[in-house]
């Protein structure tokens, strides 16, 4: 996790340097929202399988938290607000998408591994979307914020706007729906 | 299910760091352009806004001006068509009053061939001009008449002074040879006026202006008066019909006459 950050910041260093434009304003919020990207995209990613979808989002949500940057320059509440952006992104897509499909589709799923995912973990993927799929949105995504994104309860709790123990009932009852969820579709 | 998620957490994120930021990037600078834009384009729109409003209230006004204008435009037109009738009745009522006395003259008025015109002011009048005397002048009537026979301009006072055939004077012994002309004039001349010339006319006057202003109908010699054997009119208005009376009565006494069909205007 470590090193992919690390990797992805030298990225980010090597980008900037053919930036010369942006403003300094720009500057400060893609140093402080880089470090929370990965993060972000893996919650999106686990939330809305479509990559389009996940981009659409990703980019909305930046720039969103753009607009309110100079009010959230700490970085634990960039952090709370850009997956609190991104969640409400997702839940409005959710409830547009409703009635277009209600269901984990693999095809979407296969959108949203990229080409160096292996297949062994390809399969994995769809086989927990799948699962996750099932489960009640905000389960699923206490759980995705829990589990992939690593937030803590507190962020989480932050997130969703309950209480800490609301939140923590909540993943643990995700986790044992999303256990029973993958033990059906082993047998 | 952890070997599950630990496969999530190490999947690689679809949309790059890259991307995000480049699309990130691109859609700030569209949104400050957009903003740069808008803070050129709003001044632009206002002052394009005052102007299609300015425009539209000036049209307005100049609108409602000429709204206004067009009813007085139709005044003008209103107050000048009887300007034009009066005009036009005019020379039509100088005709008309030989015909009303003498059908004679209305059918040598109605042919082509006759015509008579009255050179006088309109109406016949007598001309009454007031001096510092008090002198009052009535004029000779000369009466046009145009038929087979040639020009005629006959002059009438009380009777007929001179007659002109196509410009030349007739002697009076020639006279009765045109009898049906000199009848014409003098139908004519009965609604025209006295000859200032003539004593007994002028002391008439005289009587009728005193005892109009003895009786309070009139203030000065400049009144407009009317007499016929009909009526008395004084500034337009019929007088009382016992001065009426008494003036006919004056009027007879003063030069051994009726009054018969002449009308006297006095103005």
């Amino acid at each position: 996790m470590q090193l992919f950050e690390e990797k992805t910041h030298l990225h980010y260093t090597k980008w900037m340097s053919g930036q010369e434009k942006i403003s300094g304003k720009q500057k400060a919020f893609t140093d402080a929202y880089q470090l929370l990207h990965a993060q972000l995209v893996r919650f999106v990613q686990s939330m809305v399988y479509n990559r389009e979808d996940v981009k659409d989002i990703v980019a909305e949500t930046m720039l969103v938290a753009y607009e309110k940057f100079e009010t959230i320059r700490h970085k634990d509440a960039l952090l709370s607000y850009l997956f609190t952006v991104s969640s409400r992104l997702v839940y409005k897509l959710q409830d547009k998408k409703k009635q277009i499909y209600t269901a984990f589709d693999p095809e979407q799923a296969e959108q949203v591994s990229d080409d160096h995912t292996s297949a062994d973990s390809k399969v994995q993927l769809n086989e927990l979307y799948n699962a996750l799929d099932q489960l009640p949105l905000k389960q699923k995504e206490a759980i995705v914020l829990f589990e992939i994104s690593g937030l803590s309860l507190s962020e989480i709790q932050q997130i969703q706007g309950d209480s800490f123990s609301a939140v923590k009932s909540r993943i643990a009852r995700a986790r044992e729906s999303l256990k029973k969820i993958l033990e059906e579709e082993i047998v | 299910m952890n070997k599950l998620f630990d496969a999530a957490r190490n999947a690689e994120p679809v949309v790059s760091l890259d991307e995000s930021i480049e699309q990130f990037n691109k859609e700030v600078e569209g949104k400050e352009t957009t903003s740069i834009y808008m803070k050129w384009l709003k001044p632009v729109i206002a002052v394009a806004t005052l102007a299609v409003v300015g425009g539209g209230v000036y049209f307005l006004i100049q609108n409602q001006g000429q709204q206004n204008a067009e009813p007085s435009q139709e005044n003008t037109v209103q107050t000048e068509q009887p300007a034009v009738q009066a005009t036009e009745t005019q020379p039509a009522a100088t005709v008309e009053q030989p015909q009303s006395k003498d059908e004679n003259i209305e059918a040598v008025t109605s042919s082509t061939k006759t015509e008579i015109t009255n050179p006088t002011p309109i109406k016949n009048k007598v001309t009454h001009a007031v001096g510092a005397n008090d002198n009052y002048i009535v004029e000779t009537q000369t009466v046009n008449i145009n038929n087979e026979t040639g020009a005629f301009k006959i002059s009438i006072s009380d009777d007929v002074e001179r007659i002109v055939l196509n410009g030349k004077e007739v002697e009076k012994s020639e006279w009765s040879k045109y009898q049906n002309e000199v009848a014409e004039a003098m139908a004519a001349k009965s609604s025209m006026g006295i000859n200032k010339e003539n004593a007994a006319n002028k002391k008439f006057v005289d009587y009728m202006f005193s005892t109009l202003k003895e009786n309070g109908l009139i203030k000065n010699n400049l009144s407009a008066i009317k007499l016929s054997n009909e009526m008395l009119l004084i500034e337009g208005q019929e007088a009382d019909s016992a001065i009426h009376k008494q003036l006919l009565k004056e009027y007879k006494k003063i030069t051994g006459n009726d009054l018969g069909f002449r009308t006297l205007y006095f103005n």
